[in-house]
């Protein structure tokens, strides 16, 4: 297992990499030359767009001097990192210059910019004087240039401390002749630069661009040979590629064949090292093969194009060409999902060969996978070549499923559904559910340290292919029948899509999917209106789930598309229909796209799903004893994630205070799960227009399955003493209760739950909701904890944006205010108030009320009417002295209860469980209205004025002629009058 | 001095605990005509002694919450009468517990006990702590912190703590635990312990059975008895589950069984695999009743009570105020002679009169229901011993217990040729702890 924190040191890394940077230039020419520059070349702004259209970050800035004088005054005032002096409009007085800069300022780097033929002269007149000039280039009109001055320059200052960072390609350029290294030079950065970005297109995160720019090989320009021969001695390791010239300086003397020398020399140790030699003399193509070089025409029109085939070729930009022992080509790969694949079939010899030449090793380092490249690089004392493979491979999965999962990943011939990434088929957008989707995996990446922290837990959001929008489109195109399916029936709506045949591209891709995996799949709606904060269409199209095992695959290829289908047509269906018009959308807005993942789980016995589902809220409404809103609310499901989604018997927990439990253990046993819901993978036909669930099993939880694939979850419950006892050695009758889990935390599933709402929040900005599921493969023990939705809670942006306490500035509007309340909006308007006065409360005689009570809510339940229940005391509490001892059906009829705390009361802390669990489940209101809170309030007189309905001796019900607002802000709540 | 006057006189002593003086009135209104005609007691003032507490103690619990945050509780024992033997009586722990309302638990704790018949004093305790929401750590380090000021008060032969709300098998460990070790012996000092560690059989069995003995107890002055009579049983949790057992062990047949949304009718009887059922559904599945009515193909009533079916004898076993004045008369016109309250108080005043009016044999829950508590008696018992007596020694002290307390009632209940079990169970309580009172002098 290689730890995040090894691929995340990248990010570290690049960004300590590359530290100088050349801010301020300052160019000396005569004035009428730099209005030249300006007027010509616009030699500012072209320089600025230079850096501009290579996305590279810093663009300096250029000061002009024109003497001696000001140039000395600039200096003194202004932080210059480089100049440049214009020889042609200076040559007069250029050895002045660069005495006196190098006597006042020695440590500046000089530069002379030639623009004539004299120049060159004069340069070779005055070698000796002119020995202080950091370098000579040739201005040819070209801006680029300035770029490739700059950047030479930088690279020189950081090669030394890049180096100690990692092992940073260089490619070393030995060219002596100034007027065409000026032209060569910028011409190959931008060849660099622009193969660098394609890279990254390719494999990283737009967001990362230009960090990780800073991993493009480095350029080095030097003249002659024992300079690059000692360059090269430092920086072997470094160095990818060399390009020389034929002619130059040879140990103080000129020769004519010295970059045949060099190429010699350094063939001498390393045989394969790309080495390009280039001449105006085509006689030396002979010469320069013959010494396993490559020769280059200096034919300036044609050079472009043949440096770029070089840097793909020969420096790795391009694809990696797997060779065998002949050197035959036998494999290729452009990405590294397929360089992995490749890794996995070749031969031996020829994973020997490409690892001994440090092939693999230069193509990631100039892909900028320079933490990858270390990692490959580090087994070179491996003599076992099964091991080597294995290492090297895992390398590249671990990195993959690292980094990669963060990018939506195009799906292409190389695409692995087995390899966890996201995927995207087709264009435009991946619907909300794929956005969530995409930013789990950053969440997983990026923000968080989670995974290290539970080193016994996998961590992964199961890999999925997503048919954008694009596709939808596409079908939509192809068959015009399916638009304005507004006057059909849902039937008539899924018949026309089961008809209509899906894209031919899209089908290819499909059977791609099929062929490449026989694990069940989720087929998902993602359209692109859902899961915003403000329509959360939570439930409102289809999700089917497939075993997909049939021993067919085109059967299987049919089943599948049978439920896109199923899903792109529930966007039409009458309750999509009918939630786009509530909330007024046009239909024309929404469109969709489909996930197809991989099901979270694994196979135990008959059947295949995750031990346990749960979603997860990072705010509770009905925050338990000794428990904050803010510390979240995890409900459980056994299995298949349906029943926690749908609230059905499901576990709920604190994930900060999972050794509590929310409820008392008498209703824990009560509600405990009883089904589970599954696939069953040896149930291969199915007909999904039955609907959603026709192609799950409904498994019972028996003992058996408890004493053996739900071991983990069960514990027995020993009825006489009321209490569960954990541990597999246990005898008894067993119900699901998680605790090994979250009571003696065999595995960490409520921190990690925690961390990650924690670190949603964070990064969402508001209160988040999470789908996820946690299993444990029967056959290898391990846990994984699968991440598999998040999403904005809509209610907490009103939490933060509008305080109800504004209210109270008409208090005369409210019925009350409470500044304790349990619960979420309530949709209903409420204008039945049943309530008891204080003065007819008797602590003495409660029981007596919750007779009276039951006989009122009977009469409510009668007739069908929600009401308000206002009474002193605490309601739900079988103790007698607490408040009115009523039990859930006592009361089952009030949609919201109000509790008056009067001011001879104690208030108790927690909530009766069973009523707890009403509350919670059935969306109840709970309010608290104490007087000895600064804002709690109720209108008593108010109250007593309505007009009564019924009365009784010790209740009133009251009805208000109007219907009451009530509202919650997560803390507080009001009743409108 | 008359009733009234005594009771106001309690009233203003105690004026902040409404609980207590209620407790207080109904004992009094009970027993006053027995006080009012025995002089002796009055002159020694033995009511006005017994509403007093022997002793109470109030301490502070401090501890620590797993956040670290220190939390201070109260807690409190109030150990009421050890007239007839050591103090005994549960510990609550909710946060509704005051002094006024463990009083009025104390109060009534001396006369349940009396009635058993066993050496048991009456006192009762707890804490205004709420372990609902606690994790098993905080409610430890509650306990041992409860514990390290109580043990010195506690003792086999001074005062014996039991549970009660929120006081389970869990915290009466932690709590044995600690005294255990700051003593440094091992002693009955806590009754409802695990089995493994002094605990004792029959103890979840025990209210239910014993209601049954008492009912073959009454049936017996009649020279009746349970064998061949069609049983109604109300409820269906442990109380109900085991009356039903031992009703089907001798040899009655239970054909109703309830929940709180309605009643099952079994004609054939809820025996054997039918029984087995319900504990399966009722103890681990923890489902409604009609879930029976599901799977035996029997008739189930929404929202009814069982009084409406035929029978000899009745077992109300749910709960409070569930037999009223109407459905009292249902019973006896449909030909009831027999009811044994498994429940605390399941028969309302107005349906307690009607079976008193008819004289039919009505054994009151404080006698009928004290099973329970006999069986910690036993449980203090085996542990002076030493020993670990089997399911079936249990039971049979635990129905001889049962016979005795039908014997007390008989002494002080009968009105002619009919036994006033009310009134008997009363009067007996009081007397014995009253004369043991008397006999120990003005202490």
């Amino acid at each position: 297992m290689i730890e995040t924190n090894y691929w995340s040191a990248e990010i570290d890394i690049l960004e300590r990499s590359m530290p100088y940077r050349v801010q301020n230039i300052m160019l000396i020419a005569s004035l009428y030359d730099s209005f030249v520059f300006e007027v010509d070349g616009f030699l500012a702004e072209q320089v600025a767009q230079d850096f501009y259209l290579l996305n590279l970050d810093n663009q300096p800035s250029i000061s002009h001097a024109s003497s001696l004088e000001s140039a000395e005054s600039i200096l003194k005032y202004e932080q210059i990192d480089i100049v440049i002096i214009h020889l042609a409009s200076m040559r007069s007085i250029a050895l002045k210059l660069v005495g006196l800069l190098r006597q006042k300022f020695n440590d500046l780097p000089i530069f002379f910019l030639l623009g004539a033929p004299l120049d060159l002269m004069f340069v070779e007149n005055h070698q000796e004087e002119l020995r202080e000039v950091d370098d000579f280039f040739y201005w040819n009109g070209d801006s680029k240039l300035f770029l490739a001055i700059v950047k030479q320059w930088e690279e020189r200052q950081n090669i030394p401390v890049d180096c100690k960072l990692y092992n940073i390609p260089i490619i070393l350029i030995v060219e002596t002749f100034i007027p065409y290294y000026s032209q060569f030079l910028p011409l190959f950065y931008e060849q660099i630069m622009l193969l660098n970005q394609d890279v990254i297109r390719r494999e990283h995160q737009d967001y990362n661009r230009t960090l990780y720019m800073k991993a493009r090989p480095r350029v080095v320009l030097l003249h002659d040979y024992d300079t690059a021969w000692q360059f090269y001695q430092t920086y072997s390791r470094n160095i990818i590629g060399i390009i020389s010239n034929i002619n130059y300086f040879y140990r103080g003397e000129f020769d004519k064949d010295a970059g045949i020398r060099l190429l010699q020399q350094i063939r001498k140790q390393v045989p394969t090292l790309p080495f390009l030699l280039q001449s105006f003399n085509p006689t030396y193509r002979d010469i320069v093969t013959s010494n396993e070089g490559e020769f280059l025409y200096k034919d300036l029109p044609g050079l472009k194009m043949q440096l770029r085939r070089w840097l793909e070729n020969e420096i790795g930009f391009g694809s990696f060409v797997f060779r065998n022992r002949e050197h035959i080509p036998i494999g290729e790969a452009k990405t590294l999902v397929g360089f992995l694949h490749n890794l996995l079939t070749i031969p031996d010899e020829s994973l020997l060969y490409h690892y001994q030449h440090d092939h693999v090793e230069k193509w990631l380092y100039t892909h900028a996978e320079i933490r990858l490249a270390e990692y490959v690089g580090a087994f070179h004392r491996e003599n076992d070549i099964a091991k080597l493979r294995q290492n090297i491979c895992e390398g590249f999965r671990f990195l993959i499923e690292y980094r990669r999962r963060e990018k939506i990943q195009d799906w292409n011939e190389e695409s692995d559904l087995n390899i966890n990434l996201i995927y995207k088929i087709g264009d435009d957008s991946i619907g909300g559910k794929g956005r969530g989707l995409a930013f789990l995996n950053v969440l997983l990446n990026r923000y968080s340290n989670i995974g290290d922290k539970y080193p016994g837990v996998k961590i992964m959001v199961p890999t999925a292919a997503v048919l954008a929008t694009g596709e939808f489109d596409k079908l939509l195109a192809a068959l015009p029948e399916l638009n304005g399916l507004e006057e059909l029936t849902d039937a008539e709506i899924d018949s026309r899509f089961q008809d209509g045949d899906l894209p031919a591209s899209t089908v290819s891709v499909l059977k791609r999917i099929i062929e490449q995996t026989d694990m069940p799949l989720a087929v998902r709606s993602s359209s692109v209106l859902e899961d915003s904060i403000s329509n959360p269409f939570a439930g409102v199209f289809r999700t089917f789930l497939i075993p997909n095992s049939h021993p067919d695959s085109k059967i299987r290829l049919r089943q599948l598309i049978q439920a896109v289908k199923m899903v792109y047509s529930s966007m039409y269906l009458k309750s999509a229909r009918v939630y786009r018009e509530n909330l007024r959308i046009p239909s024309r807005e929404e469109k969709m796209a489909v996930i197809i993942q991989k099901v979270a789980g694994s196979r135990h016995g008959e059947h295949f799903y995750p031990l346990l589902s749960g979603v997860a809220q990072s705010y509770n409404f009905y925050p338990g004893t000794h428990m904050k809103h803010e510390e979240g609310i995890v409900t459980l499901s056994v299995g298949l994630g349906k029943t926690a989604v749908e609230r059905g018997r499901t576990f709920a927990f604190c994930p900060r205070h999972p050794h509590k439990d929310l409820f008392d253990k008498l209703n824990i046993v009560a509600n405990s799960p009883r089904h589970l819901y599954a696939l069953a993978p040896q149930r291969s036909e199915f007909d999904l227009s039955q609907g959603e669930d026709s192609s799950l099993d409904r498994v019972r939880i028996t003992q058996k399955l408890c004493e053996t694939d739900l071991n983990i979850l069960s514990s027995v419950w020993d009825n006489d003493n009321k209490e569960f006892l954990t541990g597999s050695f246990i005898q008894g009758p067993r119900v699901i209760t998680f605790r090994s889990i979250l009571h003696y935390d065999q595995y960490p599933l409520a921190p990690l739950i925690d961390d990650f709402i924690q670190l949603g929040k964070e990064v969402m900005g508001c209160e988040v909701e999470m789908e996820f599921a946690f299993d444990i493969d029967p056959e290898t023990q391990q846990a994984t904890f699968y991440l598999l939705q998040i999403r904005p809670v809509s209610v907490t942006c009103k939490l933060y944006t509008e305080s109800l306490e504004t209210h109270l500035e008409h208090k005369e509007d409210l019925l009350l205010f409470s500044s304790y309340a349990l619960g979420n909006d309530i949709e209903e308007e409420l204008d039945t108030l049943l309530f008891i006065p204080p003065d007819r409360f008797d602590i003495i005689k409660t029981e007596e009320m919750a007779i009276e009570l039951e006989e009122f809510n009977q009469l409510m339940r009668k007739e069908d009417i929600r009401y308000v229940l206002i009474g002193p005391g605490r309601w739900g509490s079988s103790d007698r002295f607490l408040g009115i001892p009523v039990n859930w059906s006592q009361i089952c009829n009030a949609k919201l209860i109000v509790e008056v705390v009067l001011p001879n009361m104690s208030i108790e802390a927690s909530h009766g469980s069973h009523f707890f669990h009403n509350l919670f489940s059935m969306n109840v209101g709970y309010l608290t209205v104490w007087d000895k809170a600064k804002n709690d309030y109720l209108d008593w007189t108010w109250l007593h004025d309505l007009p009564t309905v019924k009365e009784g001796k010790y209740f009133c019900v009251k009805k208000n002629p109007h219907k009451m607002k009530i509202l919650f802000d997560g803390k507080n709540a009001v009743i409108k009058k | 001095m008359t009733m009234h006057e005594f009771l106001h006189q309690v009233s203003a002593k105690n004026s902040d605990q409404p609980e207590f003086i209620q407790a207080v009135t109904e004992v009094v209104e009970s027993i006053w005509a027995v006080y009012d005609s025995n002089p002796q007691l009055k002159k020694a003032r033995i009511l006005d002694r017994i509403v007093e507490p022997e002793r109470v103690i109030i301490f502070r619990v401090p501890w620590m919450t797993d956040a670290g945050e220190v939390v201070v509780n109260r807690g409190f024992r109030v150990e009421f009468n050890s007239a007839i033997g050591p103090y005994k009586g549960g510990l609550r722990f909710h946060p509704s517990v005051n002094l006024g309302i463990l009083k009025f638990l104390g109060f009534e704790q001396v006369f349940k006990n009396s009635l058993t018949t066993l050496p048991l004093g009456g006192g009762k305790g707890g804490s205004d702590f709420n372990p609902r929401g606690r994790s098993d750590e905080e409610v430890m380090r509650f306990c041992h912190s409860f514990m390290l000021e109580l043990y010195r008060h506690l003792g086999p032969d001074t005062d014996v703590p039991a549970g009660d709300i929120g006081v389970g098998k869990r915290e009466v460990g932690y709590m044995y635990g600690m005294y255990k070790k700051i003593m440094n012996e091992c002693t009955g000092v806590f009754t409802g312990k695990g089995l493994d560690w002094g605990g004792s059989l029959i103890r979840p069995e025990a209210t239910g059975y014993g209601a049954v003995y008492f009912a073959d107890e009454m049936l017996r002055t009649r020279g009746q008895e349970i064998a061949g009579k069609t049983v109604l049983v109300s409820g269906s949790g442990n109380v109900a589950q085991f009356a039903t057992q031992k009703v089907n062990e001798l040899g009655g047949k239970v054909v109703t069984l309830s929940d709180s949304d309605g009643f099952i009718h079994d004609p054939d009887g809820i025996s054997g695999e039918k029984w087995e059922y319900i504990m399966d559904l009722k103890n681990v599945r923890r489902g409604r009743i009609s879930e029976y009515a599901e799977e035996f193909g029997v008739k189930y009533y929404a929202s009814e009570r069982p009084w409406s079916i035929p029978c000899q004898i009745a077992l109300p076993c749910a709960t409070q105020n569930e037999i009223n004045g109407e459905e009292a008369k249902t019973l006896v016109k449909n030909g009831c002679i027999c009811v044994s309250e498994g429940a605390n108080m399941p028969t309302t005043p107005e349906g307690v009169e009607v079976f008193l009016a008819h004289k039919i044999l009505y054994g009151p829950g404080k006698a009928a229901n004290a099973g329970g508590v006999a069986t910690s008696g036993l449980e203090m018992t085996q542990n002076s011993m030493r020993l670990n007596w089997l399911r079936e020694e249990v039971d049979a002290r635990l129905h001889q217990i049962m016979v005795k307390i039908h014997e007390q009632c008989v002494k002080y209940g009968k009105e002619g040729n009919f036994i006033n079990y009310v009134k008997g169970a009363n009067v007996a309580g009081f007397l014995k702890v009253a004369n043991a009172m008397m006999d120990q002098g003005l202490i």
